[in-house]
C-alpha cells in the first residue's frame, strides 16, 4: 500500500479524529526517515512527512523511456521555401488589416512556386480548419512537410496527402462526423468531381435520409452528364427532400433524361397561343410527374401556393430551346408575353432559374436587357464568362452612367458590379472608375457616405490591377476635394491597393498583376 | 545594429502575441508623427489622435526601451511596432540631434545602472525579518488549524479563506507563498484524488516555514534560497567568486508576476562556462522602461552571481557588447543526463522549482491528449498539460530533431526558444493554438 494512503487519510479527516499513522522504520530509508520526522504539533509532523514524502518522489523519479515508433519523416521538399520578402505579408494577411487578402496571397506564393517556412504551417492549417475557401490554395503550399504534419492531426485531414487516395478518403469518411464529410465532398467536387461522387455513391446507402439530403447537395459543384444516372437514380429515393434535390440538379443538365420528360409534362400545361402564354394546370398529377418533382394536388393545402411551385419545377427544368423551338416564337418575344399571362412572377422567376442553370447566354442578356437590370435578373450574371459579359457591358454603357443622384440600389451599374465574379479589363476598369468618381464628386450634398456604395468601391478596388495604383490616387485626389465625406474612405481603398501591389510584386516580381 | 537579428527574432521582443499582433500593426509609416534616429538612439513620436503624441525611444547600444503610452507590459506594442520599423525601413528615419526627452530617459537609466552595482550585504533587514516572521507564522497556525479540522472540511470552507491567507502573504511580501495558496483555490474537489493534490501542495509550504524556524542558523546561501522560494523582494549579495567573462547566449525571457511588480527574467548560457545565468528587472506600473535583450543576440560580459547554493541569479558586472551569436555546437544534456543533474541540485537547494535547461536532439510527440519531449535514447520529459506550441514544433521537425531551451519544473518542461537555422526564436513568436 502506497505510504500516501495512511497520511492522506490523516490529513482528511483531521489530527482531531485519526491519530498520526504509523509507519514501520525498518521497511526502507523513506520509511525510516519518515518515523524521524517530528514537528512542535502532530498535525505540523504530518505536513512535513507529507512533504518529505513528495519531496522524495519529485527528487528520486527518472524519466522513462519510451518506445512508441516515431512517424515516418516526411518526403523531400520539390519547392523552395519562401523569403523573408515573401513572408513578411503573412501576419498581416492572416491576422491584421489586410485579413482579405489572404486567398490572393496564397494563390501568389502558389503562382511563384514557393512553400511556406514550417514554423507557419501550424496557423496556415487551424486557418484552413475554419476557412473552407482557403483550402485550395493551401495544399500546394505547405509542402511535403504540410502535408505530414497534416497527417498526424485528425483536424488538419483536409491538407493531409492521405485525402488523395481512395483509402485515404474512405479512413477520413469512416473517421468524421457528418459535417467533416460534407466538406471533404464540396472541396473535392472541385478538383476532383468523379472520385467525389464515387465516394458519395460508396456511401450512399448507410447514411440517413437527413444526412442524404445535406451530402446531395455537394453535387451542384461542377455538375456534369456524368452525375445524370446518380440523380435519376435519386428521384427513386424514399426521402423527399433527397428527391426534390436530385430533380433540382438534374435541371442543371438540359441533355437529361429527365429534362426530357419535363418537356414532355409542360407540353400541356403551359401553351403558347397567338403571342400569349396560356397556363392550363392538369386536373391530376401522373405518378410520373410526382417522381420528377412536381407536387401533387392537395385540398387541404393552399392551391395558389401550389401551383406556384409546380409552375416553377416545370418551367425552370425544361430546356430553354424547347420553348423558341417548340413555339416558333423569339426568346424577346416570350418575354414580352410573360407580363401578360395569368402567372407573370412566377414564370418570369422560373425562366430566370432556368436560364441561370442551363447558362444560356441569349436568355440571360434578353431577361437582364428586359428587365433593366433590376436586382432580381442582374443575378444571372453570375454565371456568365468575362468575355461574353464584358462584349455585353460594353455594348450597352449608355445604360451604367453615373452621377452623384442616380446611383442606388437597382441602378444598372450596381446590378453589374455586385455580380461580376471577374477580374476587369483595364478599359472597363477606366470606365467604372469614371463613374466612381462622377458620383462622388457630384454626391457632396449628402451629408454621410452611402455605406453600400463605399463596399461596392472597395470590393471593385479589390480586383484592379495594380499597375492602375497612381491612376486611382489621382482621380480619388481630385474627386474628394468637391466631397471630403469621402477622403477617409478613398484613403482606405488607396492602402489596400498599395499594400497588394507591394505584396504581389514582393511575390510575383515587378511584373505582378493581380 | 538590426542586421543581427531576423525579423522572427525582433518579434520575440513582444512579451506575448496580442503584443505582437499590435506592435505588427505600429510598424506602419503613416502610425508615426515623427520618426528619427542618431546613433544608437532611436525614437519617435506616435499618433494618440487628438491628444498629445506617445513618445517612444530605443537605446540600441544599452537595448534600453522607453515608452510613455499608459500600456502595463513591457516591450509595449509601440516599442516592438518601432523596432520592427527601424528594421524595415531605416531610411525613413530623420538624422537629427537628440531630444532632451530621449537624453533625459538615458540619464535615468545610467543612474539606475549604477545604482544596481552598489554592493549589498545584508540579505534582508532585522525588521524586515521579523514582520516576514510575523505573516509566517500565521500561516503556520492556518495550516495547522487546517490539519487539525481536516482536509474533509475544504469543500465547504468558500474560496474565500484561500483568498484571505494568500493577501495575508502578499502583505508581508512574500509574494511566491500567496501565489501558491491562491493556485490551490483552484484545485477541483469533485476529482477523485483531490485530497492527495492538496496535501502534496501544502507540505512543501510545511517545510519550508520548518526551514524558516531556524532562519539564523543557515549559512547565507541557504537563507537566500530561502527568501527566493517564499518570494520576498531582496537583493542578495553576490557570491565569493570572481567575475565570469564569457560570451553570453540569450535564449529567452519570462515574465513572472508578483503582486503588482512584473518580474521579466533574461536567460543567458555562457558559451565558454557552459552554465546557465538569470537576469531578472522588475517593471512597475504604467509607462514602461526597462532592458530587453533579443533572443539569440550574444552578450559579451562580466557577469557575478549572486550568493545561492544553486547559483543562476546574476548581475552584469560590465557594460554587455552586443554581438550577433556565433553559429556554435552548444554542449547540452540528454534528457537522463538532464535530469539527475537536478535532482543532484535539489539536494543542495531543495526549494528549487525551476532550472534552465538546454537539450538537443528533441523530438515531440504528441499522445493521449499531452506533448511529450523525446530525445535520441527515448527517455521522455512532458510538456505542460496545455502546451501550445507543440504542433509548431512538430512541424520544425521532419527529418531533423530539436534543440530547445526553457525552465524545467518538478511536473514538466516549459520549452521558451528553439533553434530554426542556427537562430534562436522566442515559442510565443509562433502563436500558438491548443
Amino acid at each position: 500500500m502506497s505510504l500516501w494512503h495512511p497520511i492522506t487519510k490523516t490529513a482528511l479527516l483531521g489530527t482531531r479524529r485519526e491519530p498520526l499513522p504509523k509507519i514501520d522504520r525498518i521497511t526502507s530509508p523513506l520509511h525510516h526517515l519518515l518515523s524521524h520526522t517530528k514537528a512542535a504539533t502532530p498535525e505540523l509532523t504530518l505536513l512535513l512527512q507529507a512533504g518529505v514524502l513528495a519531496m522524495h518522489e519529485e527528487n528520486g523519479r527518472l524519466p522513462q523511456q519510451h518506445h512508441a515508433p516515431h512517424p515516418t519523416p516526411p518526403q523531400p521538399e520539390e519547392r523552395p521555401v519562401a523569403p523573408p520578402r515573401i513572408t513578411k505579408y503573412l501576419a498581416d494577411v492572416m491576422y491584421g488589416q489586410h485579413i482579405g487578402l489572404l486567398p490572393i496571397y496564397l494563390e501568389a506564393v502558389n503562382e511563384a512556386g514557393y512553400r511556406l517556412p514550417n514554423h507557419y504551417l501550424p496557423n496556415l492549417l487551424d486557418k484552413g480548419v475554419k476557412a473552407v475557401k482557403i483550402r485550395p490554395y493551401l495544399q500546394p503550399i505547405l509542402g511535403k512537410q504540410g502535408g505530414w504534419l497534416a497527417s498526424q492531426n485528425p483536424i488538419w485531414d483536409f491538407a493531409s496527402p492521405d485525402i488523395n487516395s481512395w483509402g485515404g478518403l474512405t479512413r477520413y469518411w469512416e473517421n468524421n462526423e457528418p459535417v467533416k464529410r460534407q466538406q471533404l465532398l464540396n472541396a473535392l467536387r472541385q478538383t476532383n468531381p468523379e472520385l467525389a461522387r464515387q465516394l458519395l455513391h460508396h456511401y450512399w446507402r448507410s447514411v440517413p435520409d437527413l444526412t442524404r439530403s445535406q451530402l446531395i447537395k455537394s453535387l451542384n459543384t461542377n455538375i456534369s452528364m456524368a452525375d445524370e444516372p446518380f440523380l435519376e437514380a435519386a428521384l427513386d429515393d424514399r426521402s423527399y427532400q433527397v428527391r426534390q434535390k436530385a430533380a433540382d440538379y438534374l435541371a442543371y443538365l438540359p441533355d437529361s433524361r429527365f429534362a426530357l420528360r419535363m418537356a414532355n409534362h409542360v407540353r400541356f400545361v403551359v401553351q403558347w397561343r397567338q403571342g400569349m402564354i396560356k397556363i392550363l394546370f392538369p386536373r391530376e398529377i401522373s405518378p410520373q410527374m410526382r417522381r420528377d418533382g412536381i407536387p401533387q394536388s392537395d385540398p387541404r393545402k393552399d392551391i395558389s401556393r401550389l401551383r406556384t411551385r409546380q409552375l416553377t419545377q416545370m418551367v425552370s427544368s425544361v430546356p430553354l430551346d424547347y420553348w423558341t423551338l417548340e413555339w416558333k416564337a423569339s426568346i424577346p418575344e416570350i418575354l414580352q408575353a410573360i407580363p401578360h399571362s395569368r402567372w407573370p412572377r412566377t414564370l418570369l422567376n422560373a425562366f430566370a432559374t432556368a436560364a441561370r442553370k442551363q447558362r444560356n447566354q441569349a436568355w440571360i442578356e434578353a431577361m437582364v436587357v428586359n428587365r433593366s437590370f433590376d436586382t432580381q435578373v442582374a443575378r444571372l450574371l453570375r454565371v456568365m464568362e468575362k468575355e461574353w459579359l464584358d462584349r455585353f457591358i460594353l455594348e450597352n454603357q449608355p445604360l451604367f452612367v453615373a452621377n452623384g443622384t442616380n446611383l442606388k440600389v437597382g441602378h444598372p451599374m450596381m446590378s453589374v458590379l455586385q455580380n461580376y465574379q471577374h477580374s476587369w479589363s483595364e478599359e472597363l476598369t477606366l470606365f467604372w472608375l469614371e463613374q466612381f468618381a462622377n458620383y462622388i464628386q457630384g454626391s457632396s450634398e449628402r451629408k454621410s457616405v452611402d455605406m453600400q456604395i463605399k463596399m461596392l468601391l472597395i470590393r471593385f478596388c479589390n480586383k484592379l490591377p495594380a499597375a492602375l495604383l497612381p491612376f486611382v490616387e489621382e482621380l480619388f485626389e481630385t474627386a474628394v476635394q468637391q466631397n471630403p465625406i469621402w477622403r477617409t474612405p478613398t484613403q482606405q481603398i488607396i492602402k489596400t491597393m498599395r499594400f497588394r501591389k507591394a505584396m504581389l510584386e514582393d511575390i510575383l516580381g515587378n511584373t505582378a498583376e493581380s | 545594429m538590426q542586421a543581427f537579428w531576423n525579423f522572427e527574432q525582433l518579434l520575440g521582443l513582444s512579451p506575448d502575441h496580442f503584443t505582437i499582433r499590435s506592435g505588427q500593426g505600429n510598424a506602419k509609416l503613416d502610425k508615426w508623427q515623427s520618426l528619427s534616429n542618431r546613433g544608437h538612439f532611436v525614437w519617435g513620436e506616435y499618433k494618440n489622435r487628438n491628444r498629445s503624441p506617445y513618445q517612444t525611444a530605443l537605446d540600441l547600444n544599452h537595448m534600453h526601451f522607453s515608452c510613455t503610452c499608459a500600456g502595463k507590459k513591457f516591450p509595449c506594442q509601440h516599442m516592438v511596432g518601432l523596432n520592427l520599423l527601424w528594421h524595415h525601413n531605416a531610411d525613413e528615419f530623420e538624422h537629427t540631434a537628440v531630444p532632451a526627452w530621449v537624453r533625459l530617459n538615458q540619464t535615468r537609466f545610467l543612474q539606475y545602472w549604477h545604482r544596481q552595482q552598489k554592493l549589498t550585504h545584508t540579505l534582508i533587514s532585522e525588521d524586515e525579518l521579523a514582520e516576514l516572521r510575523r505573516g509566517l507564522a500565521e500561516l503556520e497556525r492556518w495550516l495547522h488549524d487546517l490539519m487539525q479540522h481536516g482536509l474533509a472540511s475544504l469543500p465547504e470552507r468558500p474560496k474565500e479563506t484561500w483568498r484571505t491567507i494568500a493577501n495575508r502573504m502578499a502583505d508581508v511580501q512574500a509574494m511566491r507563498l500567496s501565489q501558491k495558496l491562491l493556485d490551490l483555490s483552484i484545485i477541483n474537489n469533485s476529482q477523485p484524488n483531490w485530497p492527495e493534490r492538496y496535501l502534496k501542495r501544502l507540505s512543501p509550504l510545511a517545510m519550508l516555514l520548518a526551514a524558516f524556524d531556524r532562519f539564523e542558523e543557515h549559512d547565507l546561501a541557504t537563507q537566500a534560497d530561502l527568501l527566493t522560494a517564499v518570494g520576498r523582494p531582496f537583493s542578495p549579495p553576490l557570491d565569493n567568486q570572481p567575475p565570469l567573462h564569457d560570451q553570453w547566449l540569450v535564449l529567452g525571457h519570462q515574465v513572472e508576476l508578483l503582486g503588482q511588480q512584473q518580474h521579466h527574467h533574461t536567460w543567458l548560457w555562457g558559451l565558454t562556462h557552459r552554465q546557465p545565468a538569470q537576469l531578472t528587472q522588475i517593471i512597475r506600473g504604467k509607462h514602461p522602461k526597462g532592458v530587453r535583450y533579443v533572443t539569440g543576440s550574444m552578450l559579451t560580459a562580466d557577469l557575478q552571481y549572486k550568493t545561492s547554493h544553486t547559483p543562476l541569479l546574476a548581475q552584469l558586472g560590465t557594460k554587455p557588447i552586443l554581438n550577433r551569436a556565433p553559429a556554435v555546437q552548444i554542449e547540452t544534456h540528454s534528457i537522463l543526463e538532464a535530469v539527475r543533474h537536478i535532482n543532484q541540485l535539489r539536494v543542495k537547494n531543495p526549494w528549487l522549482q525551476s532550472y534552465p535547461l538546454l537539450l538537443r536532439g528533441m523530438r515531440p510527440l504528441f499522445e493521449n491528449g499531452r506533448w511529450t519531449l523525446l530525445d535520441q535514447k527515448q527517455y521522455a520529459l512532458p510538456l505542460p498539460e496545455k502546451f501550445s506550441y507543440g504542433w509548431h514544433l512538430q512541424a520544425l521537425t521532419g527529418n531533423d530533431a530539436l534543440t530547445l531551451f526553457g525552465l524545467w519544473s518538478p511536473r514538466h518542461f516549459s520549452p521558451l526558444s528553439v533553434e530554426v537555422n542556427e537562430k534562436w526564436i522566442d515559442l510565443h513568436t509562433f502563436r500558438g493554438i491548443k
